[in-house]
């Protein structure tokens, strides 16, 4: 069984299915050839979500796959389905294999367990309960540690110390089993993330919006965060891996949060236009209101949420002196007009004097 | 008080309906004019460059509109059916508008939402009512006759009549000729019958479609299209897919597509697709698929600004040639 990648979605997942009984294969990291593998055969206008995901598909199952668990959805946006689409494309190319699609809509929780009963021959309740508990912790305990790094890299003396220690995390979380162990090798990685050397000097605060996928996957994003760090810019985002299972799997976000989210778009974006076209614009109106100094916003070419999203921005951008910085990623977009993009965005920030300044929209890529 | 509808976008759906709801409100509505180059230069101008073609010609239609109209009808299509959207472009389209017209005119910006059923059209009546200062028991009489207007109409299509020239008939677009880019005139002498799908707005405006129902119609082929089938065999359709498409539209498009496909009512389909539209790239893509399996010819034009007319052209005619060698080497049964 297999999955596409989303970031760190592979260690919680692989620990869950596992854990029910699957013979799990983690595709391969996402590299260049991941990608040109999925472009080739899927449909040329589709965002790159559905692409990379399709890379991942075939890179599984040249390491043995032969089924593929994906989340399915009822719209507004193209991803509810994404599946159904790959599983035509799928078979067009030659690919043996079998999709499931978890679909949320008719029953939440119950249904997803249902459909996973079905192709999983050992499942119980009770050992479903427990692996989701792990899966779980280690999700919170990922997204934690990742917060972290966020603000290490900012300040590191050493450059890529943070992200090494990162990366060790992630590995010995993989192996983790149980809840316990994940919190004890939480709070070991974020006192190392804390405790090392730092550089002098001032620290920008940079708020990072967006389509969650491209947020999530720094493969999508050329590294975008990173990128940000080793300028001496701490990245600070909302968007993490919990909140979006929390949301798009079980339909569990709080009609609080809600409603606050809608508060603070209002009165630039007055209804959720699906993806996170909302929250980029609630989050970057939050940000401007923290004192942060500018706002990232990632999504994939031609996603229509952020596309909402981007147009209305720039009211943002007016009434707080955020300056916003909006970067369109596809399968041919070049790291070095990234680099030289973010560069002159930080240069922008750095030199900037009181807020309330002209903002910076965004210049074409 | 004098209210702007942009001729873009779902105006090609539902101006009937809009159209008289708001006359009978007592207001005076009025339709901007044909799409033009003009147009789609300031609708470019007027959206992020990410945007849609139909969105930087909506936004066209406005920056003309706010000149001329008190307010300009820009309503929050969330969804016209339960359980679907239409896209997420359009829920967000009062807010993308305003920001591009700088807030220069009011706009009315009813919030149409129906997943959870009809009722979510008299709520959008009243909200259009209140936002005018007018009763709302005048709303749900204006409601019933826009709504009676709009399934007569409906009809008309199903009965093989195009939407503009049913529009034109409402006296909603000027009637074909003159000076003005009217709409297109009835069917022409058979020489074939193709299958022309996509959004309304692609495929009836004659710019964006660079006049492509005309075109063919003068070529001699006679064109069904996505509005011109019964709306029961499209949902039959679009039922063969294994599940349900919540965007309206596609589920429309797709359904008229796999309709036409197995009652062998054409003999090939052109598909008019957005650059960069989301529910094209993957309802155009089951389409294609399906016409490969069906062994149908199957063209995607995919439009953007800077589409050539002379281009797209050619690739039809080349379309069309194929069409007519095939049907010469193999004649149909029938
Ligand atoms: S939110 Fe964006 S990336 Fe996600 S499905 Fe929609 S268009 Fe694609
Ligand atoms: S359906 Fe496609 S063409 Fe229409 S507004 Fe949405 S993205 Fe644009």
């Amino acid at each position: 069984m297999t999955f596409p990648h989303m970031g760190t979605l592979y260690i919680p997942l692989e620990t869950l299915l596992s854990d029910l009984g699957a013979e799990v294969v983690v595709p391969p990291p996402c590299t260049q050839r991941t990608l040109e593998l999925g472009t080739r055969i899927a449909p040329e206008g589709a965002c790159l979500p559905l692409k990379v995901g399709l890379g991942n598909f075939l890179e599984a199952e040249e390491q043995g796959a032969e089924a593929v668990v994906m989340a399915g959805g009822s719209g507004p946006c193209r991803f509810g389905y994404y599946a159904q689409v790959q599983r035509e494309v799928l078979r067009g190319a030659g690919s043996g294999l079998e999709m499931i699609v978890l679909e949320p809509p008719q029953g939440h929780l119950r249904a997803l367990l249902e459909e996973l009963r079905r192709w999983l021959p050992g499942f119980t309740l009770r050992r479903s309960w427990k692996a989701f508990q792990l899966a779980w912790a280690k999700i919170l305990a990922i997204d934690e540690v990742e917060r972290a790094l966020q603000a290490a890299r900012a300040t590191e003396a050493v450059r890529g110390q943070a992200d090494a220690a990162f990366a060790r995390f992630l590995t010995a979380c993989r192996r983790a089993d149980s809840p316990r162990r994940v919190k004890t090798l939480q709070a070991e990685a974020a006192a190392e993330l804390e405790a090392l050397p730092k550089r002098e000097g001032p620290v920008l605060r940079v708020g990072v919006v967006g389509e969650i996928y491209t947020v999530l996957e720094p493969f999508v994003n050329l590294h975008t965060e990173r990128r940000l760090g080793l300028l001496g810019v701490q990245v600070v985002r909302r968007l993490f891996l919990g909140d979006w299972i929390r949301e798009h799997l079980f339909r569990l976000r709080v009609r609080r949060e809600r409603l606050r989210l809608a508060e603070l778009a209002m009165p630039h974006l007055n209804h959720f236009v699906g993806g996170h076209g909302l929250e980029t614009v609630a989050h970057s109106v939050e940000f401007a209101r923290e004192g942060i100094a500018g706002v990232v916003q990632l999504a994939p070419l031609t996603c229509m949420p952020e596309i909402v999203a981007e147009t209305v921005l720039p009211e943002v951008t007016e009434k707080y002196g955020l300056p916003t910085l909006t970067l369109f990623v596809d399968e041919h977009t070049g790291e070095a007009g990234l680099q030289t993009r973010l560069e002159a965005f930080v240069d922008l920030l750095a030199g900037r004097g009181a807020p309330g300044r002209q903002g910076l929209t965004r210049p074409s890529p | 008080m004098r209210v702007g509808i942009p001729q873009a976008l779902l105006f090609w759906t539902y101006a009937p309906l809009w159209f008289t709801l708001l006359k009978d409100l007592g207001v005076e509505p009025f339709v901007s004019r044909a799409t033009t180059r003009a147009t789609l230069d300031a609708g470019v101008k007027l959206a992020v460059e990410e945007a849609c073609l139909p969105v930087k010609v909506f936004f066209g239609h406005c920056a003309e509109l706010a000149a001329s109209a008190e307010a300009v009808f820009v309503p929050r299509l969330v969804s016209v059916e339960p359980r679907a959207y239409i896209c997420p472009k359009f829920m967000g389209l009062p807010d993308m508008a305003g920001r591009a017209l700088g807030r220069q005119v009011p706009l009315l910006t009813p919030l149409v939402d129906l997943r959870r059923g009809a009722g979510g059209l008299s709520a959008a009546a009243a909200e259009v009512a209140g936002a005018l200062g007018i009763r709302r028991r005048r709303a749900e009489q204006a409601l019933a006759c826009g709504l009676a207007v709009q399934r007569a109409v409906e009809a008309r299509w199903g009965r093989g009549c195009l939407p503009p020239v049913a529009l034109a008939e409402l006296g909603l677009l000027p009637a074909a000729g003159g000076g003005d880019r009217g709409p297109v005139p009835g069917a022409a002498r058979r020489r074939g019958r193709l299958g022309v799908l996509g959004h309304p707005y692609n495929v009836y405006d004659r710019q964006v479609s660079l006049d492509l129902l005309a075109r063919l119609l003068a070529a001699g082929w006679s064109v069904e299209t996505a509005e011109t089938i019964p709306a029961d065999e499209c949902e039959a359709g679009a039922r063969e897919l294994p599940k349900e498409l919540f965007w309206t539209m596609g589920r429309r498009v797709y359904g008229a597509a796999a309709y036409l496909m197995s009652s062998g009512a054409v003999e090939g389909l052109i598909y008019l697709a957005s650059f960069g539209c989301g529910p094209d790239s993957l309802v155009g893509e089951l389409v294609a698929r399906l016409a490969e399996r069906r062994g149908v010819p199957f063209l995607l034009l995919t439009l953007d600004e800077h589409t050539g007319e002379a281009g797209v052209w050619t690739r039809v005619e080349a379309f069309l040639d194929l069409i007519e060698r095939r049907e010469a080497r193999a004649p149909r049964p029938g």
